[in-house]
C-alpha cells in the first residue's frame, strides 16, 4: 500500500473518532428533553430554596392575604419570616408563602402544584411574576375566585415590599388575557386595599 | 306507523363550511323528527340497510347503527346513545328526533355540530356564522336602517310580495334577534330567515308607495337603507335635490300626495336595548358542577329566562351576544353589544361561591390600577379607546350593580354581599352601564341543582328587569 494512502486513511480515522468523541460530549451536555425539564425544576427549586434561606434579613412580621369565597373579601394572616433585603427573592418568598396556603383555613390564591417560574422587578416599581401552567389548570372557576386570586396576590406583594407599585402576570412566559376567562391581565395590577376584610 | 298526515312540515338548513342543505322536519307530539338516511347521506357513504317492520340497521362509514322503532337508544357498533324521543317511522320513512344532530351526529362524523333546540339551522365544522344588529334613526321624509354585520356580506336586493328582500350571500347568519318589530311610520318589521338557505332580511314598510334605498358600506359590513316619503312633483323650477341612489323597485305603486308635501310623522324610536351575555361557549366550558352541570349552558339558561321577562314587559328589546353554544370572543361581544347602543348589559356568569348555595354576586368594572384611570378617557377626543371604554360609565355601572343586588335580595333567597368591582374583561370595552352577575356555587364540590331550578332562575330575570326599569326611572 502507498504510503500516502496509509496516512490519508490514518487521518480520516482520526477524524472520525475525534467527531464521534465530540458528538458523545455534546448529547451528554445538552441531554434528553426530560432532563432539560428535570434541570429546569431543578434549577426552580434551588431559586425556591435560595429564597427561603435567611439571608442576612431580619426577622419580621410579614402580612400576607388569602381569599375568602363568597364573601368577596381577603383575609389577613401574619407570620414572622426573615424576609430577604434582596427585592425579587423577597417577592418569590412571598409568592412561596401563598403556594404553601392559609394556616387559618382561608382560601388559596394559588395551588400547590404551581410554579414560580421567574420574578423581575423594573426599575418604576413593576413586578413581573411568571407562574407555571398549573397556576391555570388548578384554578376555582368564576368570577370571585380569580379576582379574589390576582389581588391576593397583588396586596400580599405590595403590603410587605414598598418598592413594588403593580404587578403584572404571565403565564408559562407569556403574557395571558385572563386566568380563567374574566378579570383582565394584560395591564398591570396596583394593590387593592378595599378587598381586605376589616378585623375588629 | 304513523298517519299520513301527522305532524308538521318544515326545513332544517345546514350550513357546511362550503355550502349548505335543506332537510326536512316533521314536528310529532312537540318533537322534531329528521330522515335519519337523508341525514346521513349528507355527511357520509350510507353502506347496507337491513330494514325490518320494527327494526333499521344501517352501514354509516365503518359504523354499524342501529334503530328500533319507538325506541330512544341507538347502537352504534356496540356503544348505546339515548335519544330525547324515540325513533319513529312517519309515512315509511325513519325519522330520529333533532337531539341526534348533537348526540350522535358528532359522533358519527367526528366534527363539531351546531345546533340549539328551537332553531332551523345547524353549523357543522368549523363554521363562524355572521350576526348582524340593527340602528333605526329618523331622516328628513323618512327613516334610515343601519343593518351592521359582524363579517363582510354579498348584498343583493330585491321587491316581493309588497316588502323589500335584502339577501346577504351564501355564508350563514345567525341572528341575534330573528324579528324587529319597529312600529314606525314608514318600516314596521324587519324579519331575518333563511328557511331556504339563503338568509335575507325582508323589511316590511309601514304604507304603500314608500322608496327604498340600500347602500352597502364600512366595506361591506354595514347596510344603510333609506325608506323615503317621495316629495310630490314640483311645478316650480327650484334647485332639485339630489337623489340618493337608485331606489329598489317599490314594493306597490307610488301614492299619490295630495296638495303638497305634508310634514312627515316623525319615526318612533327603536325600543330600548338590553344586551344579556351568557358567559362562555362552545370550547369555552366554564366551570363545572358536580352533576355535570356547565357553566356555558347555566348562562344560556338563565339568558333565556331573562330574556323572556324582559321582552314580557314589551319595554324593550333584547339582544343576545350568543344565542346557541358557540365561541365568541370578549370583542366580538363588545361589537355585538355596542352596535345595538344598549341602555344597559348584563354578563351571566357562575362560579364557585363558596358553601352557601345558591348564591348571587354582582360586579361592576374597575381598571387594574390607577394609571389605566388616569390615561382613561379624554372628553376632547373624538374616539375612545376600545379597551377604556367602559370608564366612561364606571359611575352609572356602579350604581347599576347597586340596584341590583338590591333587587336580588329582594327577589331571591340566595344569600348575597355587596357588588364588587373588579377588572372584569367583558365588561371593559362596553359602552353601557354594564355588570356581571356570578351564581353559584357552580363546583366539583358543590351541588349545582338549586341553580338550575326556574324558580330562582326566574328570581333573577324579575331582578334584573326591575334594574332595568329604575334605570329609566319607572316601572317593569
Amino acid at each position: 500500500m502507498p504510503r500516502r494512502t496509509v496516512l490519508l486513511a490514518i487521518t480520516v480515522a482520526v477524524i472520525l473518532v475525534a467527531g464521534v468523541i465530540y458528538l458523545m460530549v455534546l448529547h451528554r451536555h445538552m441531554g434528553s428533553p426530560e432532563a432539560n425539564t428535570r434541570s429546569e425544576q431543578t434549577a426552580r427549586t434551588k431559586l425556591n430554596e435560595a429564597a427561603l434561606q435567611p439571608s442576612g434579613g431580619q426577622e419580621q412580621t410579614i402580612t400576607l392575604y388569602f381569599p375568602s369565597y363568597g364573601d368577596g373579601k381577603l383575609m389577613t394572616e401574619t407570620r414572622l419570616m426573615k424576609l430577604s433585603t434582596d427585592n425579587i427573592k423577597a417577592i418569590r418568598q412571598i409568592l412561596l408563602a401563598l403556594v404553601e396556603g392559609s394556616h387559618q383555613g382561608h382560601g388559596n390564591a394559588l395551588s400547590p402544584s404551581t410554579t414560580i417560574r421567574a420574578v423581575f422587578l423594573t426599575p418604576d416599581g413593576t413586578a413581573i411574576v411568571d407562574l407555571s401552567q398549573e397556576a391555570l389548570a388548578d384554578f376555582q372557576p368564576g368570577i370571585e375566585s380569580e379576582g379574589l386570586a390576582i389581588y391576593s396576590i397583588v396586596d400580599s406583594i405590595c403590603a410587605n415590599i414598598p418598592q413594588v407599585k403593580e404587578v403584572r402576570f404571565l403565564v408559562q412566559g407569556q403574557e395571558v388575557q385572563t386566568l380563567d376567562g374574566h378579570i383582565d391581565l394584560t395591564s398591570g395590577f396596583a394593590p387593592e386595599p378595599s378587598l381586605i376584610a376589616q378585623t375588629h | 306507523m304513523m298517519a299520513p298526515h301527522s305532524g308538521q312540515s318544515e326545513n332544517f338548513v345546514i350550513y357546511f363550511p362550503k355550502s349548505h342543505s335543506i332537510i326536512p322536519v316533521r314536528t310529532y307530539s312537540s318533537v322534531q323528527y329528521l330522515p335519519v338516511i337523508q341525514l346521513l347521506n349528507l355527511f357520509g357513504n350510507v353502506g347496507s340497510m337491513k330494514s325490518r317492520k320494527k327494526s333499521l340497521e344501517v352501514w354509516f362509514n365503518s359504523t354499524q347503527i342501529r334503530l328500533r322503532q319507538d325506541d330512544r337508544t341507538i347502537r352504534l357498533n356496540n356503544a348505546k346513545l339515548t335519544l330525547d324521543a324515540p325513533v319513529r317511522t312517519i309515512e315509511g320513512e325513519w325519522m330520529v328526533p333533532a337531539d341526534f344532530l348533537t348526540s350522535v351526529l358528532p359522533t358519527l362524523i367526528n366534527q363539531v355540530v351546531h345546533y340549539q333546540r328551537g332553531e332551523d339551522r345547524i353549523l357543522v365544522g368549523n363554521v363562524r356564522p355572521n350576526s348582524f344588529a340593527l340602528h333605526l334613526s329618523q331622516v328628513q321624509n323618512g327613516a334610515e336602517l343601519s343593518i351592521q354585520f359582524t363579517e363582510q356580506i354579498n348584498l343583493r336586493t330585491a321587491a316581493q310580495n309588497g316588502k323589500w328582500v335584502l339577501y346577504l350571500g351564501s355564508h350563514p347568519v345567525q341572528p341575534v334577534e330573528s324579528i324587529f318589530e319597529l312600529n314606525n311610520p314608514y318600516v314596521s318589521q324587519v324579519r331575518f330567515d333563511d328557511h331556504d338557505g339563503q338568509p335575507k332580511l325582508i323589511i316590511s314598510p309601514s304604507s304603500p308607495g314608500l322608496d327604498f334605498y340600500p347602500k352597502l358600506s364600512d366595506e361591506g359590513k354595514t347596510i344603510i337603507a333609506q325608506i323615503i316619503k317621495p316629495e310630490a312633483p314640483q311645478t316650480a323650477t327650484g334647485p332639485q335635490q339630489a337623489a340618493p341612489a337608485a331606489p329598489v323597485p317599490g314594493p306597490s305603486q307610488p301614492a299619490v300626495t295630495q296638495g303638497g308635501v305634508a310634514p312627515a310623522p316623525a319615526p318612533a324610536p327603536l325600543l330600548p336595548a338590553v344586551v344579556l351575555d351568557a358567559g362562555h361557549g362552545g370550547s369555552d366550558l366554564g366551570a363545572q358542577g358536580k352533576n355535570g352541570l356547565l357553566e356555558k349552558n347555566l348562562t344560556l339558561q338563565i339568558v333565556a329566562q331573562v330574556q323572556r321577562a324582559l321582552l314580557a314587559t314589551g319595554k324593550y328589546r333584547v339582544v343576545l351576544t350568543r344565542a346557541t353554544d358557540i365561541n365568541v370572543n370578549f370583542d366580538q361581544r363588545a361589537v355585538a353589544a355596542n352596535i345595538a347602543r344598549p341602555i344597559a348589559f348584563f354578563s351571566f356568569h357562575a362560579g364557585d361561591l363558596g358553601q352557601s348555595t345558591p348564591r348571587v354576586m354582582v360586579y361592576s368594572y374597575r381598571p387594574s390600577s390607577p394609571l389605566a384611570m388616569a390615561n382613561g378617557p379624554d372628553p376632547k377626543s373624538l374616539f375612545v379607546n376600545w379597551d377604556k371604554v367602559q370608564l366612561h360609565y364606571i359611575d352609572q355601572s356602579q350604581r347599576l350593580a347597586e340596584g341590583l343586588q338590591q333587587d336580588l335580595e329582594k327577589t331571591t333567597k340566595a344569600a348575597s354581599t355587596p357588588p364588587m368591582e373588579l377588572p372584569v374583561r367583558v365588561l371593559q370595552s362596553i359602552a353601557a352601564p354594564a355588570v356581571a352577575v356570578e351564581v353559584g356555587s357552580l363546583a366539583p364540590s358543590s351541588d349545582a341543582s338549586p341553580l338550575t331550578n326556574s324558580n330562582f332562575q326566574q328570581e333573577i330575570a324579575s331582578a334584573v328587569v326591575q334594574a332595568v326599569a329604575n334605570l329609566q326611572g319607572g316601572r317593569p
